[in-house]
């Protein structure tokens, strides 16, 4: 499906990043909408336990979007960095005050696709590209910004979506846990820069499973103090995937403020927008060559 | 720019925490506490795999007995619930107890046992095995109504005010089933730190079932350890506590089923969860009843939703 082309690191030029950083921070806040009553057979269903309506996932999610965002905010509000949003264009369409909330904070948009239960799997070539289009459209109109990455919802790449993507000229994608370094991976036409973002810490995954917020802050923590290290010989990206929904909790916001305390004690850590990090990659691509 | 959508369904509708009207507690506590005691119980063979929760299935009655779901509920019902009771006694709690209706018929000596404690009784389906999804039809989900409440009330004497879907699951349709049931409050969604209301004439209010931290979803399925469970807790009672406002109280539901919450070796953790609670100024701790009578009492803004 998705192809990953890059050489293997030790062959790689070392990443430099702005002000000799060994760390970019990417802050990445998932806005999410899933509907009620998906489309029926999709490639996945988003609501297995029960027959639709599924009140138990539907409830967890919706807490984000009448309470949970708004920890996120005081949060990412209280540290003073800078923030991507990855935002289900739904969201903005259907909550005016989380769009204004989001527009005030003048956060990057990453879209998300248009819900989180809207998949990419098993779109044509066309409609998948009729989509992507329609974020870009709502992006400019909801933001007023020129979209530069995307990532497909609930991580529905296709074997097109990188394709569509480069030809549309957008800058960056997620890399879906596949390097600690951004990578570029040449297409049939173009190429597309894919963004560390980890599957691994990643609220949206550990709190479905055996995992409380301790578990979660250690674990992060622990990522950032070796990419930290590592990020000496060649700068690295230290992703922090978040949900409104989970991260939103109140058992958890303060799993947040832990983290974020321990990324500002250090020195030469660059918290980033996922543009400024493709920019500064991209800035060094064009040295090298 | 067009209006916004709102929700994609009209069952409830969207509020967002910042900026709702005033909800103050009557001695202007901070946090409105409920803990509520399952007493389930499972008829004889195996539930309907289309209509039960697949991660329930895994642990009971994947090898194709019931005799494991059997053999916890018997745990639950025979030793563990007094555990829970002892526990909430000791402390001066007033629980809600969510009760399936079969257990006066079918755990005779438990139902004696708590009759006469003043505790809440709130329906919740005939038996564990019973989830009202969308695959049953409306005659068949007003029947699972009726019947739960018909034989709660013949035990009790009294109609339950509150109920508790089994399994959290709901149909399109049950919100409006309760509400011409006569139910005034349920407990169903994970999706607030407030009640809210949801109909009117007569009021029904949604009081948050505050799943993420619901003993069978954290300790029984996910497998989170019980001292996480604590420590969970512990966390998010006190962030909703500390949130509060004089103008803006917080609820918390403590959700207990003994089949979990009481096993030997978790049972010491939901108590100090419990201590800690208590422990806290500026509790009311109260049945779930008295607290969306409370909160449909002195709601400014009835809501109104289109039928």
């Amino acid at each position: 499906m998705v192809e990953f082309a890059s050489p293997p690191m030790i062959e790689r030029p070392a990443v430099r990043w702005p002000g000799g950083a060994r760390v970019a921070v990417w802050l990445i806040p998932n806005i999410e909408y899933y509907e009620l009553s998906p489309i029926p057979n999709q490639a996945t269903d988003p609501y297995p336990r029960n027959p639709i309506p599924e009140f138990l996932e539907y409830g967890n999610i919706d807490y984000g979007s009448r309470v949970g965002v708004y920890r996120l905010f005081d949060v990412l509000d209280k540290f003073e960095v800078p923030v991507t949003c990855s935002l289900n264009m739904g969201v903005p369409d259907r909550f005016p005050e989380i769009k204004e909330a989001i527009a005030a904070r003048d956060w990057e948009i990453m879209s998300h696709g248009l819900y989180n239960t809207r998949y990419h799997w098993g779109l044509s070539y066309n409609e998948e590209r009729e989509v992507i289009l329609e974020t870009i459209a709502s992006v400019k109109r909801h933001f007023g910004q020129q979209m530069r990455g995307f990532f497909p919802p609930y991580g529905s790449w296709t074997e097109n979506t990188d394709q569509i993507l480069a030809e549309l000229g957008i800058t960056y994608t997620p890399d879906h846990g596949a390097d600690d370094r951004p990578t570029r991976t040449p297409l049939d036409h173009g190429s597309l820069l894919r963004v560390p973002y980890s599957f691994d810490i990643n609220d949206g995954i550990h709190f479905r499973r055996h995992h409380e917020v301790d578990w979660f802050v250690r674990s992060t923590i622990d990522m950032f103090d070796r990419l930290y290290e590592d990020g000496d010989a060649s700068g690295t990206v230290m992703s922090v995937p978040l949900h409104a929904f989970y991260m939103g909790q109140p058992h958890r916001i303060g799993g947040l403020e832990e983290i974020l305390a321990h990324f500002r004690s250090r020195t030469d850590v660059w918290f980033a927008t996922g543009s400024e990090i493709a920019d500064a990659y991209i800035e060094r691509e064009s040295t090298d060559a | 720019m067009p209006e916004p959508l709102g929700l994609d369904h009209t069952i409830y509708q969207h509020s967002p925490l910042p900026g709702r009207p005033d909800w103050a507690l009557p001695n202007s506590e901070k946090i409105a506490v409920a803990v509520v005691v399952y007493i389930e119980d499972v008829p004889d063979g195996l539930p309907d795999r289309e209509n039960f929760d697949p991660r329930l299935w895994d642990a009971f009655v994947r090898l194709g007995s019931a005799s494991r779901a059997r053999a916890l509920y018997e745990y639950g019902n025979n030793v563990g619930v007094f555990r829970i009771l002892d526990a909430l006694d000791r402390l001066g709690v007033k629980p809600t107890l969510a009760v399936n209706s079969c257990i006066p018929t079918k755990r005779p000596q438990l139902a004696e046992h708590l009759l006469g404690k003043g505790f809440e009784v709130a329906g919740h389906n005939r038996n564990a095995f019973d989830y009202m999804t969308s695959r049953m039809g409306v005659e068949g989900q007003k029947t699972l109504i009726d019947s739960s409440l018909t034989d709660l009330e013949a035990w009790t004497g009294e109609r339950p005010q509150g109920w508790f879907s089994q399994g959290f699951a709901q149909s399109h349709r049950t919100v409006d089933l309760l509400h011409d049931a006569g139910v005034r409050y349920f407990s169903d969604y994970g999706n607030d730190d407030q009640p809210y209301l949801v109909r009117s004439e007569p009021t029904l209010v949604s009081v948050p079932n505050q799943s993420q931290w619901d003993d069978v979803e954290m300790m029984g399925i996910r497998r989170v350890p019980a001292w996480e469970y604590q420590d969970t807790v512990i966390r998010a009672f006190d962030q909703l506590a500390g949130e509060s406002t004089p103008e803006s109280a917080r609820v918390f539901g403590l959700h207990l089923h003994p089949w979990v919450a009481a096993m030997p070796h978790h049972i010491k953790y939901v108590e100090a969860a419990l201590e800690h609670i208590i422990g806290t100024s500026g509790v009311w701790q109260a049945p779930v009843g008295a607290i969306a009578e409370q909160f449909a009492s002195r709601s400014s803004s009835p809501l109104t939703i289109a039928r």
